[in-house]
C-alpha cells in the first residue's frame, strides 16, 4: 500500500506545529521513514507497508491523500491521469518524469514523440494501447518503453524509487586569537579546512561553498558565495577551487577585523545510478550485516547458516541474519561427512546394488516416540544417492553426494 | 581439440596457480567484457560442480551465492568455504521477475569478489543483462547450469568418473583437462561396508 500527498501540504504537516502526531500519522520526519519515503516533483510518496494496520486505518481516514496498491497508480490519480485522459495532460506528466529522473531524453524529443501520437490520430491515453510495447522500444528506446509500460500498466510496473534523503552540508568554523585584518590568513584557514575534507571525502563534488567572514560585531559580517556549476571534485580539483576562492576574496575590502570564519560546503547531490540504490557507498566497505539489512527492505532473503544443536540433517542448521550466525563453521562435528545436496526426504522403492553406510542416527521426540535412520550412499543413474531406511524399514532418499 | 593430461601429484601442486592464472588472464577470445569474467560450470547435479567452484575461486575473496531454491546443505559448504578462507553469503530468491532487481542492488552495493548463479535456469536475455551490468565491474561470475550459455567466456564440463571430478575447459584460453579426487566418496569408499 503507498500513499501520496502533494507537496505544499505535505510539507505542512511534515513540518506542521499546530497538528498533533495522534490526530495526524503523518506529523513525521521525511527523514525517520526515509527509505520507505520519497519526493518525486511536487509530491511525497510514502510506503505504507512499514506501517501496521492500525494505522494504516487511520491513515485512510484523511481525504487529501491518496491510496493505492502501485505507486504509478497513485501518481497518476495525482496527476488526474486516467484512461480517457488527453495527450496534452499526459505530455506535462512526461516531461516532470523525465526531469525528475534526470533523463537525457529533452523536453523538444518529448514534443516530437506526442507530436507523432498527434499525427496517428491518438488523442487520449488508453489509445496507446494499441502500440505494442515491442514495437514503441524499437522506435524511441527503452526509457519511453518503461514509462509507457507504466502509465498504461500502473498495478504491474514497478517505479524507480529513489528514497528521500537530507542534503548533507559540511560545516567548519574557525576562530582567530588577535583580530585579523590581512586575507592570507584567511586564505590559509580556509586551505588547511578544505584539505581536511579532501582527506575525510575523497569522493566529494561540490556544488557551492560560502564563506562567513565574522568581523567583531554582527553588522560587519561579510558573506562570499561561490557556486561551481560544473561540480568540480574536491581532491582531484582541490588547487582550481582554492585559486577560484582566492580570486573571490580579492575583490572583498575588510571593512573591520576578523575575529571568525566559518566555511559551509555543500556537496553535489548524488548521481541517479547511486541514489537508485539503497546503498549510498561506492567503496568496497559495506559489510555482509550491511547489505543482508538492505535486501530485507526489499523482500529479499541473504543468509548465513547458524547451527542447531540437532543432529538430524534438516533440523541441524538454520538460516540466518549474517549478524547472528556462528563465524566458525569448521567446529560442526558432521559437517564434513554428509554430502552437500540435501532435500526434503522422499519415498523410494527399495534400492538394489551395493550400499555404502555412513551413519546411523537414533533418537527420542518430546513424547518419547522413536525414530532411526541408518543412512547409506547408493550409486544409482550416475549419482551417489544419500538415502537412508527409517524404523519403519521405509526407503527414503535425502540428498545427492558431491 | 588439444588435451593435455597432467598427473594427480601434479595437479594438486599446480592447480590453485594455474586456475588463479586462467581466471585472472585477460578475458577469452571474442569476449568484450573489461573486468568481469563469466565461467559456465556445466555438469549434472552431483557431478561435482559446486565442490569444483569452490576449487576455482581464489583464496580469501568475498563471494555471493545465489540460489533459487536452498538445495545445498549449508554447514558444509561454508565449512569448506572456511578452509579457502571465503566469506560467503546466500541468497534465496524464487521469484524470476525480481532477479534483476536483486543484481542491481548487489552490483550497487560493490562488496563481492566472486557471484555464484546456482541453477537459476538463466535465459538469454538475462544473461547477457548480468553481463552488461557487470561489465566494469572486476568480479568473476560462476554459473552452474546444466545447459550452454552464449553470454559466458568460459566454459568448463565436470563430469564424475570413477570417483574423481574430470574437470574439462571446453571455451577460453587453452582447452586442459584436469582430475579433481573427490575427497569425500575417497573417505566413503575406504569406510565402504556392504548391506
Amino acid at each position: 500500500m503507498f500513499a501520496v500527498n502533494s507537496h505544499t501540504q505535505g510539507s505542512e504537516r511534515i513540518n506542521g506545529d499546530a497538528v498533533t502526531s495522534l490526530s495526524n500519522p503523518l506529523d513525521i520526519s521525511p527523514l525517520d521513514i526515509s527509505p520507505h519515503c520519497m519526493k518525486f516533483q511536487k509530491l511525497w510518496i510514502y510506503d505504507l507497508r512499514i506501517f501496521n494496520e492500525f494505522w494504516q486505518t487511520k491513515m485512510q481516514a484523511k481525504k487529501d491523500l491518496i491510496f493505492e496498491k502501485s505507486i504509478w497508480r497513485a501518481v497518476l490519480k495525482a496527476y488526474g491521469l486516467h484512461t480517457f485522459s488527453t495527450l496534452s495532460q499526459l505530455q506535462k506528466f512526461t516531461l516532470d518524469y523525465f526531469d525528475h529522473y534526470r533523463s537525457p531524453i529533452s523536453s523538444k524529443q518529448i514534443e516530437k514523440v506526442f507530436h507523432h501520437f498527434h499525427r496517428l490520430g491518438i488523442q487520449k491515453i488508453g489509445h496507446l494501447q494499441k502500440i505494442p510495447f515491442a514495437q514503441i522500444q524499437a522506435r524511441w528506446g527503452k526509457d519511453w518503453c518503461e514509462f509507457f509500460r507504466g502509465v498504461l500498466d500502473p498495478d504491474f510496473t514497478l517505479w524507480k524509487w529513489e528514497p528521500y534523503r537530507k542534503a548533507q552540508v559540511l560545516e567548519a568554523s574557525s576562530f582567530f586569537e588577535d583580530p585579523v585584518i590581512h586575507m592570507e590568513l584567511v586564505k590559509e584557514a580556509c586551505r588547511q579546512q578544505l584539505e581536511t575534507w579532501s582527506k575525510i571525502y575523497p569522493s566529494l563534488s561540490i556544488e557551492k561553498i560560502i564563506l562567513t567572514l565574522g568581523a567583531q560585531t554582527e553588522e560587519g559580517d561579510q558573506f562570499l558565495e561561490v557556486g561551481f556549476g560544473n561540480h568540480p571534485s574536491l581532491k582531484k580539483e582541490f588547487a582550481w577551487i582554492l585559486r577560484v576562492l582566492e580570486e573571490h576574496l580579492l575583490h572583498i575590502e575588510l571593512q573591520s577585523p576578523l575575529q571568525n570564519i566559518s566555511l559551509k560546503l555543500f556537496p553535489k547531490p548524488q548521481s541517479k545510478g547511486l541514489q537508485l540504490s539503497l546503498f549510498q557507498k561506492t567503496d568496497t566497505s559495506v559489510s555482509f550485516q550491511e547489505i543482508s539489512e538492505k535486501l530485507a527492505v526489499q523482500g529479499y532473503f541473504a543468509f548465513q547458516p547458524e547451527l542447531l544443536p540437532s543432529n538430524v540433517p534438516e533440523d541441524s542448521w538454520r538460516k540466518t541474519n549474517p549478524q547472528n550466525s556462528q563465524k566458525n563453521m569448521g567446529a560442526h562435528p558432521v559437517a564434513t561427512t554428509r554430502p552437500l545436496i540435501q532435500y526434503a526426504p522422499r519415498n523410494i522403492p527399495e534400492p538394489k546394488g551395493k550400499l555404502y553406510f555412513t551413519e546411523r542416527l537414533h533418537w527420542f521426540d518430546e513424547l518419547g516416540k522413536e525414530f532411526k535412520r541408518d543412512y547409506y550412499l547408493w550409486f544409482s543413474h550416475g549419482r551417489w544417492l544419500w538415502i537412508f531406511k527409517n524404523q519403519e524399514d521405509q526407503w527414503l532418499e535425502q540428498g545427492i553426494a558431491e | 581439440m588439444v588435451t593435455t593430461n597432467i598427473t594427480q601429484d601434479e595437479v594438486h601442486k599446480q592447480l590453485p596457480d594455474w586456475l588463479n592464472a586462467k581466471l585472472i588472464s585477460p578475458p577469452a577470445r571474442g569476449s568484450k567484457a573489461k573486468g568481469c569474467v563469466f565461467t559456465q560450470v556445466l555438469g549434472a547435479e552431483g557431478s561435482g560442480t559446486r565442490r569444483s567452484v569452490l576449487e576455482l575461486i581464489p583464496a580469501g575473496q568475498k563471494v555471493i551465492w545465489l540460489a533459487s531454491e536452498w538445495r545445498i546443505y549449508a554447514p558444509l559448504l561454508w565449512t569448506l568455504a572456511q578452509k579457502k578462507k571465503l566469506q560467503l553469503l546466500g541468497v534465496e530468491c524464487a521469484d524470476r521477475k525480481r532477479w534483476r532487481n536483486l543484481w542491481r542492488e548487489l552490483f550497487e552495493a560493490k562488496a563481492f569478489d566472486v557471484w555464484v548463479i546456482d541453477h537459476l535456469h538463466l535465459k538469454n536475455a538475462e544473461g547477457f543483462f548480468l553481463k552488461q551490468l557487470l561489465q566494469n565491474l572486476g568480479v568473476q561470475v560462476f554459473v552452474l547450469e546444466d545447459r550452454v550459455h552464449a553470454f559466458c567466456e568460459n566454459r568448463v564440463r565436470i563430469s564424475l568418473q570413477h570417483h574423481e571430478h574430470s574437470l574439462n575447459w571446453q571455451k577460453g584460453a587453452n582447452p586442459h583437462q584436469v582430475s579433481i579426487p573427490a575427497q569425500y566418496l575417497q573417505a566413503i569408499r575406504e569406510q565402504l561396508c556392504s548391506l
